[in-house]
């Protein structure tokens, strides 16, 4: 009984034909294939990349990545791809495009505004910032 | 009357003395022992709390929560664990805890009568209308509409000892902050933000932070240990949403300093005492609305988001309207100079905000993208790591160069000549490691150095001493603080760039060779345990012919719920962990091993615990205003 | 001396734009997330049918169709079973074109799926490995993608159910017929 539900369970765990296709790949390739692994992400997982993760769906998209650059296409080719299919979403890291330059770039400003303020606050002194302005 | 009734009357007790306490301390001529007042709320919470626990115990299944949540056969200390391990169980707790620090603060021996009562009062407010979110929206003594004989379990993932503790000692820090925002909200209405305010207020804000910091670690060090992902910090909605406060906080401590010392930037304290327990609230909105996915988060319930929103903004624009129309009137004259320690904490001030913003962007930027493009995007380490970079820098410098500094004024040189010489030893050593042992990137060298010379500087600055040559004691926290920060951020660059894995097919007999090590899979079996079956795998570290190591990953069956999971194997060894993880495929004759080579891990829970000590030493050590 | 001075009410200012923020988000489904697709051209794909193996199912089919629907199943699918009640009810509205495709599946399992259940769709394209439902952005099944004049206007993570057909399905159905 316990043997059963063991196998019964341990079916939907799937690994192997990822590796079949990984040892047609040349080391570098394997790197490269390890690495978008882990700027992809699983869709199904909830933060998780399908480098970590063993659901179907990243079985998959690894085994996809894993033909792709055995194909001969580029990284950024491969990426595009998944963008096309699947939507920005699935990529790890935000893209540098028009609509994420708020995000990449108002941390910046932020500081400045700061360091501004900062200065402003130091070198004004008594004339400006008592209680009788 | 059941427990049930029992647990819905106490907490109903608790709504309405919490409100009576409102109405008590609003009117100023009415003279009361607040320690009278805060006790009802106090014991009623304890006690419901404690009916809720043992409801779990005792696996009475007449309760929706003990069946969602729960299952006979769950070893003890998890069952007890259970009763917070949900939404409604962990909002009860978090009443309970902001029952304790009003019941704790009624009995300190501030005299001035005014603030007291405010101070309380807001408390109450918050009580209040926490303690209407649960009984309208989130109750955890709703019975069973049907009869039920077992429960559905808990989530296997969650049974561990560290995870149950977890929660109570985020808890603790997460609302402690409520007391600050009290503190703020009493200092504003009664027009006491001084020297004394700040000195009342100064154990409050390092208790709190002391134990977000142990919950914040907590949660990591299990995040490492339980999930075998080999990582122990995934920029997740939940996680960042506790560092947030963290961040805040630990600038807000800063200025309390300051303000008890200088009597300046009293608007800034106030406005960072707001700010803190506002992250902590716009988190567990965060967390239990919903709107975010994440593998933290709760089951989810748009009513009880609606619900969150509306308490989070009923606090948040009191407290803030308060400080738009008090803030301009509570600072003194300005007295900064460029040069001095006051300016140093400023900077560092200024530099944890900016790692706040990038943190809250970060986590909200998916969500503004989906609302307002209608594109979905997502926030990965990478983006947290690169924007992080420039600023963790900066912090390094300014906790380097501020503790070195003099109050009120010093030289830029006299500055120089007390860091150089500690400085030039870090850099030699990390240039030394790069050149004989591995070599480093410019970036790492930087970060590498400064943490190097941040350790150095507070271990020195640590061990300054009186006249009579005893150590000054009140340093110690200062110096322990900043050396586990250095360390924390030494370790984190250290491990990321010496980590190590790969994942192998292996049967059983196989050499499998990571690095130089050298490790032979031994066997399979299976095994049983308490509430589940395994599959175990037996590997070897081996050094020639001698066994060095047994390592014994395992895949996990829990037939309640039935989930399958994967244990890791961990040996901490001095400098780095060795973590085996398995996976068996289907239809196969041999397993997959990941196996992780990961330097510097347990320096990372170190530098966790100094902080904490250090924190501890501040409060136990802090200076005391002399009248 | 009253003090006053308008940039303290800057956070103020910040904390209620934030709440409205919040206040919209919440009203918002945040897991499903929104298809790539939507009003882009159908992607390209070709993939041999079920029930002929030298017959193709591909992109033309689909997009010089006015309305279609393309609903990616499988027999092992148990909420594909309840929602193939649905499709049969669709198959029956008047220019309405169904599609499906049959993902990682068994062909006997699947002859017998529709055998058993009927068949709905104009052709069924046979998807063995998964690769061809990648381009539609397929993460599981079921999935039903709505197309007018060759461009996605709507999809369906998960089944179809008859509320979901009544309230959303056939509205947007009504307007492009």
């Amino acid at each position: 009984m316990k043997i059963k539900l063991l196998i019964l369970i341990l079916t939907f765990i799937s690994f192997s034909s990822i590796l079949s296709a990984s040892s047609k790949m040349t080391s570098k390739q394997n790197d490269r294939a390890i690495d978008l692994f882990k700027e992809t992400r699983c869709l199904v997982c909830q933060s998780q990349t399908i480098y970590d993760s063993n659901s179907e769906l990243a079985t998959d998209l690894k085994l996809f990545i894993q033909e792709e650059i055995i194909a001969g296409k580029t990284d950024n080719d491969i990426k595009a791809q998944l963008v096309t299919n699947y939507g920005e979403w699935i990529l790890m890291t935000p893209s540098l495009s028009k609509t994420n330059y708020i995000l990449w770039f108002s941390p910046f400003i932020f500081l400045l505004i700061g360091i501004v303020v900062m200065f402003k606050y130091i070198f004004n002194k008594s004339t400006k910032r008592n209680n009788y302005e | 009357m059941t427990i049930g009734n029992f647990g819905n009357l106490l907490m109903l007790i608790c709504l309405l003395a919490s409100f009576t306490q409102l109405l008590y301390l609003l009117p100023k001529k009415i003279d009361i022992d607040y320690r009278v007042l805060s006790r009802a709320p106090f014991f009623a919470s304890l006690l419901a709390f404690t009916l809720l626990i043992y409801i779990f115990v005792s696996s009475d299944f007449n309760y929706q929560l003990v069946v969602n949540n729960s299952h006979s056969e769950k070893p003890l200390i998890y069952k007890i664990a259970g009763a917070w391990g949900n939404h409604e169980g962990s909002l009860l707790l978090w009443i309970l805890v902001l029952t304790i620090f009003n019941f704790i603060f009624s009995y300190s021996k501030i005299k001035h009568v005014d603030f007291k009562k405010n101070v309380m009062a807001f408390q109450s407010l918050m009580i209040f209308g926490f303690t209407l979110f649960l009984l309208f929206t989130s109750n955890p003594f709703l019975e069973t509409e049907i009869t039920v004989n077992e429960g559905l379990g808990l989530n296997p993932v969650l049974q561990d000892l560290l995870l149950a503790i977890h929660p109570p000692i985020l808890y603790v820090g997460y609302v402690g902050y409520s007391l600050v925002l009290s503190f703020a909200v009493g200092g504003m209405i009664s027009n006491k933000v001084d020297r004394e305010w700040a000195e009342w207020l100064h154990p409050w804000v390092l208790i709190a932070w002391i134990f977000l910091t142990l919950g914040i670690g907590l949660g990591s060090f299990w995040a490492y240990y339980e999930l075998g992902w080999g990582g122990y910090w995934f920029w997740d909605p939940v996680e960042n949403a506790s560092l947030m406060p963290w961040l805040a906080g630990t600038a807000l401590f800063h200025c309390v300093i300051i303000l008890k010392k200088k009597n300046i930037l009293q608007s800034w304290t106030i406005l960072l005492s707001i700010l803190t327990f506002s992250l902590s609230l716009i988190g567990t909105f965060l967390v239990r609305s919903g709107i975010l996915n994440s593998v933290h988060t709760f089951a989810s319930d748009p009513a009880r988001g609606l619900f969150i929103l509306i308490f989070l903004a009923i606090i948040l624009i009191i407290s803030f309207t308060l400080y738009a129309f008090r803030g301009p009137a509570l600072d003194n004259k300005n007295e900064m100079n460029l040069v001095s320690k006051e300016s140093g904490i400023l900077a560092n001030n200024w530099l944890l905000l900016s790692t706040l913003f990038v943190v809250f962007l970060g986590t909200l930027y998916p969500l503004g993208t989906d609302l307002f493009l209608q594109k979905s995007i997502s926030v990965g380490p990478k983006y947290y790591i690169l924007s992080l970079l420039p600023i963790t820098i900066l912090l390094l410098l300014a906790m380097i160069v501020g503790p070195s500094a003099k109050w009120q004024n010093d030289k830029i040189l006299n500055i120089i000549l007390s860091i150089n010489k500690l400085f030039i030893l870090s850099l030699a050593i990390i240039f030394g490691f790069s050149i004989y042992f591995a070599e480093l990137q410019l970036t790492q060298i930087t970060l590498l150095t400064l943490c190097l010379t941040l350790i150095f500087i507070s271990i020195k600055n640590g061990l300054r001493v009186n006249q009579d040559y005893t150590i000054i004691k009140s340093s110690l926290g200062q110096s322990l603080a900043h050396i586990g920060f250095g360390l924390l951020i030494l370790s984190v660059v250290g491990n990321a760039t010496f980590a190590q894995e790969k994942i192998f097919q292996a049967k059983v007999n196989d050499t499998l060779i990571l690095d130089d090590h050298v490790f032979k899979f031994n066997s399979v079996e299976q095994t049983e345990g308490k509430n589940f079956n395994a599959i175990t795998a037996t590997f070897y570290l081996m050094d020639n012919k001698t066994i060095l190591d047994t390592f014994e990953p395992e895949i996990r069956v829990y037939s309640n719920p039935p989930t399958v999971t994967s244990e890791t194997s961990i040996i901490r060894k001095f400098l780095a962990d060795i973590y085996v993880v398995m996976n068996i495929p289907e239809n196969s004759d041999f397993v997959n091993v990941r196996i992780h080579i990961k330097p510097l891990i347990s320096f990372i829970w170190l530098s966790v615990i100094l902080m904490v000590v250090g924190g501890i030493s501040a409060i136990v050590f802090r200076v005391k205003l002399t009248r | 001396m009253k003090k006053f001075n308008i940039k303290y009410f800057i956070p103020v200012t910040i904390v209620i734009l934030f709440l409205i923020f919040f206040s919209q988000v919440l009203n918002r489904d945040v897991s499903k997330l929104s298809s790539q697709l939507i009003e882009k051209p159908i992607p390209t794909f070709n993939m041999p049918t079920l029930f002929n193996d030298d017959q193709s199912f591909n992109t033309s089919d689909v997009a010089e169709k006015n309305v279609a629907l393309v609903n990616i199943w499988a027999s092992w699918c148990i909420p594909c079973r309840s929602e193939h009640e649905i499709l049969m009810i669709l198959s029956k509205i008047e220019g309405l074109n169904l599609y499906g495709i049959n993902y990682k599946d068994n062909k006997d399992n699947a002859l017998k799926f529709i055998e058993q259940l009927g068949n709905p769709y104009n052709k069924i394209g046979v998807d063995k490995n998964g690769r061809s439902s990648m381009v539609w952005g397929v993460y599981g099944v079921p999935e039903t993608f709505i197309i007018h004049k060759g461009t996605v206007i709507y999809k369906h993570i998960g089944p179809i159910h008859m509320n979901e057909l009544e309230d959303v399905i056939l509205p947007i159905l009504g307007k492009i017929l």
